[in-house]
């Protein structure tokens, strides 16, 4: 479990190359994982589909997730996540374009762990992912893990 | 002449004398202390006659027994009720004849009781009275008594009698005297001393010294009269009249007449009563009438029937049991069966049944009544046989009230149409918000984000004009994404419900002018901020209020140095204002109705930064409480904003 891991759910390729470049010039994270709809980070977290064989069968150590999104939209994600005890404690940072107190309320209430609004200013952009990493990959004592083998949903 | 007993002769007249002076004396007096002293000598007088006339007789001359009692003080009594009599009236010689008669009943009564017992060997009797005087002095009084009654009410008739033949004062008296003496001196030994020896004798010595006695009395009294009170005589009536009221036969008829009069007066009452009512009836406007409830028809109406319905009295009553049926409203008549006749049954006396229904009159047209009834007459066995009823017509308070009430529906149909509108058009506003939110920013976040990429990876590849449009690109897109969040806040205070809150706009400025210093640094602002700047408002919305009023003072004071701000109230046109000042560049009042349209600017934007959208959002923040905002400037001499807020109980909200 040294590996730190990201799953970022997010549709748009802009996005998620602008997130790559955010992570790349810190370079604390060992590696990215990029979904771009619900319904695959579901997949991806329960070990389905695509992801059956995903390696190595761990946990990300943090999920960073859009909420618009194809198929299976974000707060459906969250919610199903929460349901499963294998994942109900894996840490959820909402980061999306929205600041709609609206989505904000939903996302807690449906047990996000942070909200972050993307920020235009590009420089906030990239200080937001270095604080992100630094907080939740090095500063935070993730939750243990739950030892029961992610099945099918 | 040697048998005269001049002696006894001289003891009597001046006895005479004597008697009268003491009376005339007490008759003179009741001007002083009123007639009830007159009264007693009289009652004492008639007793000490009586006793006297019983047991005490003196041989005047050979033949002639006289007693004081009777030859003395029984005719003077009779002259003091003459001159009684001519001096105050019938109604008061009435009076003392009376209460001299009935002292002596009460005497006689207490006589009868002594005599009762006075031989029983317990009885201690000193000086040894015999029995037989209580008895015959028993016997005396109630003649003496009876007589003086008849005798008094002689006096007053027989004078009248003598009045109409004489006009001499002196002969009068005489004349009447002699008479009702004479007649008593025959009288009172038949009835006292009836069956005794000597009856003859006493009769006779009776008529002599009454007649004796007539004389001196008419002297002294006529004299007294002359002397002391010549004046009027007191007026007399008729014979009828003075026994009338001697016999209290006027009284009777007094009462009589005044029951008479008080019948008359309470019929004239009741008269008057009835025509009162009458009128009243007359003159209502509304319908009065009498309803039989079992024979089902109209027993009485007013007039006013028929200037509501156009039917005459006649008419309503001619209709009988089909008035009801005929007349109205076929759905208020099948509820009247229903619900109102039932009703009267269980309604007791004093409550009254209201009902409102509707008429047609003789022209066809329909009339609202409203109509009050209560029970007038019940059968024996207490059902209700008639009521009594007042009708009134509302027609014209029907058609306001079902003008209003169509109004009011139409109303309601009209704000609900408009509720729905409203709804919508929020919605359209909210999700057209999200999508500006949301998918008007991501593109930006993406220019910004590729132009740093493109900035710093390539950096060395760009000339300096190249970094500088790449500059201008990110500033542009920032600007803009600034320009999104304050519109979206603006839109969001339409749309968002306000929560009243009681707070501090003072505490919430210090709070954020220190933020203001601590993000400038170097810029030197004084404040002053008031006392109890307390109102009632959304604590969100306030702070966004303040924030964007004290960031305006702070960004137009920036050439002022030290710049000044300051946050209070003060009262304008009755009402508490809040303030917050600068000492900045201020505004010209011309431009002062743009200052709250949104992306309105009064400065060049490379004066002073800002969206423009700052004092539209502290207008509608206002106007959502319900307040105002005005604004008061001069070029270069700085600006006040002054705002209201209405009061409101934080409870109520």
């Amino acid at each position: 479990m040294n590996e730190k891991r990201i799953l970022l759910v997010e549709d748009n390729p802009d996005d998620i190359e602008l997130v790559q470049i955010a992570l790349s010039s810190k370079r604390i994270v060992n590696h990215l994982d990029v979904v771009t709809d619900g319904e695959a980070a579901l997949s991806y977290l329960f070990y389905q589909g695509i992801y059956q064989n995903r390696s190595p069968r761990v946990h990300p150590t943090l999920i960073l997730l859009d909420l618009q999104l194809p198929k299976v939209d974000g707060l459906e994600v969250l919610r199903q996540l929460r349901a499963h005890e294998a994942t109900s404690m894996l840490p959820v940072v909402v980061f999306t374009s929205s600041n709609q107190e609206k989505d904000i309320r939903q996302s807690y209430e449906a047990g996000a762990n942070s909200y972050i609004q993307k920020p235009v200013d590009a420089d906030k952009f990239e200080k937001a992912i270095a604080e992100l990493q630094l907080y939740w990959l090095i500063l935070n004592e993730p939750p243990p893990d739950s030892g029961i083998p992610p099945q099918g949903y | 002449m040697e048998q005269f007993n001049f002696f006894h002769l001289s003891i009597f007249i001046s006895q005479c004398v004597l008697v009268a002076a003491v009376l005339l004396f007490l008759f003179r007096l009741r001007t002083v202390m009123g007639t009830g002293l007159l009264f007693v000598a009289l009652g004492v007088l008639q007793y000490m006659q009586v006793f006297l006339a019983n047991s005490l007789y003196v041989e005047l001359f050979p033949g002639i027994m006289v007693s004081s009692g009777s030859a003395v003080l029984f005719p003077a009594t009779l002259f003091t009720v003459l001159i009684l009599y001519l001096r105050e009236g019938a109604l008061v010689t009435r009076t003392a004849i009376y209460a001299i008669v009935v002292a002596n009943m009460l005497l006689f009564l207490l006589q009868f009781t002594l005599w009762y017992h006075i031989d029983h060997p317990s009885v201690y009797n000193p000086y040894h009275l015999p029995a037989n005087l209580f008895t015959s002095n028993a016997r005396v009084l109630i003649t003496g008594t009876l007589l003086l009654f008849v005798d008094a009410v002689l006096v007053i008739v027989l004078y009248e009698f003598f009045s109409r033949l004489s006009g001499l004062l002196f002969l009068r008296i005489l004349l009447t005297m002699v008479s009702v003496l004479s007649f008593d001196a025959i009288m009172f030994p038949i009835g006292s001393f009836w069956g005794t020896e000597r009856m003859q004798e006493l009769i006779i010595s009776g008529l002599v010294s009454k007649s004796a006695a007539a004389v001196i009395y008419t002297l002294l009294f006529t004299t007294y009269l002359w002397v002391f009170e010549k004046g009027e005589m007191a007026a007399r009536g008729s014979f009828r009249d003075v026994f009338a009221l001697l016999s209290y036969r006027q009284k009777f008829e007094v009462m009589q007449q005044t029951r008479k009069r008080e019948q008359m007066d309470a019929e004239k009452a009741i008269q008057q009563r009835q025509q009162f009512i009458e009128h009243i009836i007359h003159l209502s406007p509304d319908v009065l009438y009498i309803y039989d409830l079992l024979e089902r028809k109209n027993v009485f109406s007013n007039n006013g029937i028929q200037s509501m319905l156009g039917y005459s009295v006649e008419e309503i009553k001619a209709m009988g049991d089909q008035l009801i049926p005929t007349l109205m409203h076929p759905e208020d008549f099948a509820y009247y069966l229903e619900h109102t006749l039932p009703r009267y049954a269980g309604l007791k006396d004093g409550e009254f049944v209201e009902h409102q229904y509707r008429m047609q009159n003789k022209n066809g047209q329909w009339h609202w009544l409203n109509c009050k009834e209560i029970i007038y007459q019940r059968t024996d066995e207490g059902e209700p046989a008639q009521i009594l009823g007042v009708v009134h017509d509302i027609s014209k308070q029907k058609e306001a009230e079902l003008e209003l009430s169509s109004y009011k529906d139409q109303l309601e149909k009209l704000v609900k149409i408009r509720t729905a509108e409203l709804e919508e058009a929020n919605r359209e506003l909210e999700s057209f918000s999200y999508s500006v939110s949301h998918d008007l920013r991501a593109p930006l976040t993406r220019m910004d984000g590729f132009s740093k990429a493109l900035q710093q990876a390539y950096a060395h590849q760009l000339e300096e004009k190249g970094l500088h449009y790449l500059s201008r690109i990110r500033a542009s897109s920032q600007q803009m994404a600034a320009l999104i969040d304050d519109l979206l806040l603006l839109s969001r205070i339409t749309t968002q419900q306000i929560i009243r809150l009681e707070l501090d706009l003072g505490d919430i400025a210090q709070d954020i002018l220190k933020k203001l210093q601590d993000a400038h640094p170097q810029r030197r602002v004084d404040w002053q901020i008031g006392q109890d700047l307390t109102t009632c408002m959304d604590p969100r919305l306030a702070r966004l209020m303040m924030e964007n009023l004290l960031s305006n003072a702070w960004k137009y004071s920036y050439n002022s140095s030290p710049s000044i701000i300051e946050v209070g109230k003060c009262l304008k046109e009755g009402k508490e204002w809040f303030f917050v000042k600068d000492n900045g560049v201020g505004f010209d009042m011309q431009y002062a109705h743009q200052l709250f349209a949104p992306f309105q600017r009064l400065h060049a934007a490379t004066e002073v930064e800002g969206s423009g959208i700052g004092l539209a959002t502290v207008k509608r923040i206002i106007s959502k409480h319900g307040g105002q905002i005005t604004a008061e400037s001069e070029p270069g001499k700085g600006a006040i904003f002054f705002f209201w807020l209405p009061i409101y109980d934080a409870q109520h909200e």
